[in-house]
């Protein structure tokens, strides 16, 4: 009786480490996914509205759940604490505390956006955040295949390697 | 303007300045702060400052492009698609009624300015409030117990928006003259700098200010709106203005202005001028010229003649 709970313990430890790994995967799927629509609202805003930039980063704070909305928080409350700095280092640093797992090429292209915003008129600047939208699009397209292609390696992986230590145990 | 008082406002635009060069006007006597009247950036020289006396450089300071891009930041609160449209006209209103203008590479479509790069240099120009220098002017407009329509000529940085400010002040405040309404179409935030709905600066008690649209727009709604008995307005530079000065005047309301000029005959060289000269639609011209960092003021009427 020991044993078969021992042994189901292990499986479930097994299955639990890799749904661990599928759901940093998916996080990092939905995180893209944030950002992808918070770009899409600020390109919006620009092309209407265009209201001043600290203006918009506290209402993308705001209404934006998880990662994204707390990497907009860091870039306006950089902003505010420290306005000399100026917006792309604000950007820079509440990417590296915010959003660390995203890859080296979405971090490059999330900076390069971040270089044109609030430097140039507002034309510029929207098309600046579409081509980055698009990319960041194509990006949480391919997570997404990941997850799903992933997921399943992870699950046989994990059940495979757990019944090899029951195997080896037992 | 007291020395205290002249010196707080240049602190106000040295606010606009990364932290060591601020730091470094900010070290300056008071006596100094209190005179200078532009900061001056380019690209790769010191920080200059302007003062009456001319213009110098400020020792161990050299201008960065991050400098400069630091300061259209500040200025701009990192939006600078909010004053895109200032650029294009000229330069952006600053809190405080300063002034900032700026020079770089031009993006241009179809003949108009879209956007600015690689910013060469900044003009950093501090709006100045000296009471009571309109009252060595003030008697000479006022004819037949009635205010004359005045323009007032000046080069660039000659003083014309400080004059015009203090006879806005003065008017509306009844100074040397029977009090009157004083309707200010304040563009760009030079004259009044409305911040909140209240002037920071002293235009007087009976002064209504339109502030942030165009200045035949404002002109006309502060004409319809508010009866004033006074109309003011800073540099005129388009046909609009032209043609709402001249509506206003035909309905009885007298005129306050500002143009660009040297002399009289500046007004005959540009049409513009010309067209409003020809409506006689203002009674004196006030010429401000500059001696030694020392101004002076000559009120002549419509032909020239001195009053």
């Amino acid at each position: 009786m020991l044993k078969i709970i021992g042994a189901l313990c292990v499986m479930a430890g097994a299955l639990w480490c890799a749904l661990g790994a599928v759901r940093e995967l998916a996080r990092r799927a939905d995180v893209l996914a944030e950002l992808a629509a918070a770009l899409a609202y600020l390109e919006e805003e620009l092309a209407f509205r265009m209201p001043p930039l600290p203006r918009l980063l506290e209402c993308l704070s705001k209404e934006r759940p998880g990662a994204a909305g707390q990497f907009f928080e860091a870039v306006a409350a950089g902003l505010r604490e420290e306005p000399e700095a100026g917006l792309y280092q604000s950007w820079r640093q509440a990417m590296t505390r915010q959003l660390p797992m995203l890859r080296p090429e979405e971090r490059r292209l999330l900076l390069e956006v971040g270089q044109t915003l609030g430097r140039y008129d507002a034309r510029t600047q929207r098309q600046a955040l579409s081509r980055s939208r698009e990319r960041l699009g194509v990006f949480r397209d391919e997570a997404r295949g990941e997850v799903r292609r992933l997921g399943k390696v992870y699950a046989a992986v994990s059940l495979a390697g757990g019944a090899a230590i029951v195997l080896v145990l037992a | 303007m007291d020395m205290a008082q002249a010196a707080q406002r240049l602190d106000q635009v040295a606010g606009f300045l990364p932290s060591a060069l601020r730091r470094r006007v900010l070290a300056l006597p008071e006596e100094r702060r209190a005179q200078i009247e532009e900061l001056r950036l380019r690209r790769g020289r010191p920080l200059f400052v302007l003062t009456p006396q001319g213009e110098e450089p400020l020792a161990d300071t050299q201008i960065t492009a991050r400098d400069l891009d630091t300061v259209l930041e500040l200025a701009s609160s990192a939006s600078v698609h909010t004053v895109m449209e200032e650029i294009r006209r000229g330069f952006i209103a600053i809190p405080g009624g300063h002034r900032l203008g700026l020079c770089g590479t031009g993006v241009v479509e179809d003949g108009a300015l879209v956007n600015l790069r690689d910013v060469s240099s900044i003009c950093l120009r501090v709006a100045r409030e000296f009471k009571g220098i309109s009252a060595q002017v003030l008697p000479k407009l006022w004819s037949g117990g009635g205010l004359e329509s005045t323009l007032i000529l000046s080069p660039p940085g000659g003083g014309k928006t400080t004059l015009l400010r203090d006879l806005i002040r003065s008017i509306s405040a009844g100074e040397g003259c029977p009090p009157r309404r004083v309707g200010v179409a304040d563009e760009r935030g030079e004259l009044a700098a409305v911040s909140a709905g209240r002037p920071a600066l002293d235009i007087g008690p009976r002064s209504d200010v339109m502030h942030g649209c165009a200045k035949d727009v404002g002109l006309m709604t502060l004409l319809r709106g508010m009866n004033p008995q006074v109309l003011a307005v800073d540099e005129i530079t388009a046909p609009e203005d032209v043609a709402a000065m001249a509506q206003a005047a035909g309905c009885g309301v007298s005129l306050l202005a500002t143009a660009h000029g040297g002399t009289l005959a500046d007004l005959d060289r540009r049409p513009l001028y010309r067209e409003l000269m020809a409506q006689r639609v203002f009674g004196r011209l006030v010429l401000i010229t500059s001696r030694s960092g020392a101004r002076r003021y000559t009120v002549t009427d419509r032909e020239g003649n001195q009053c």
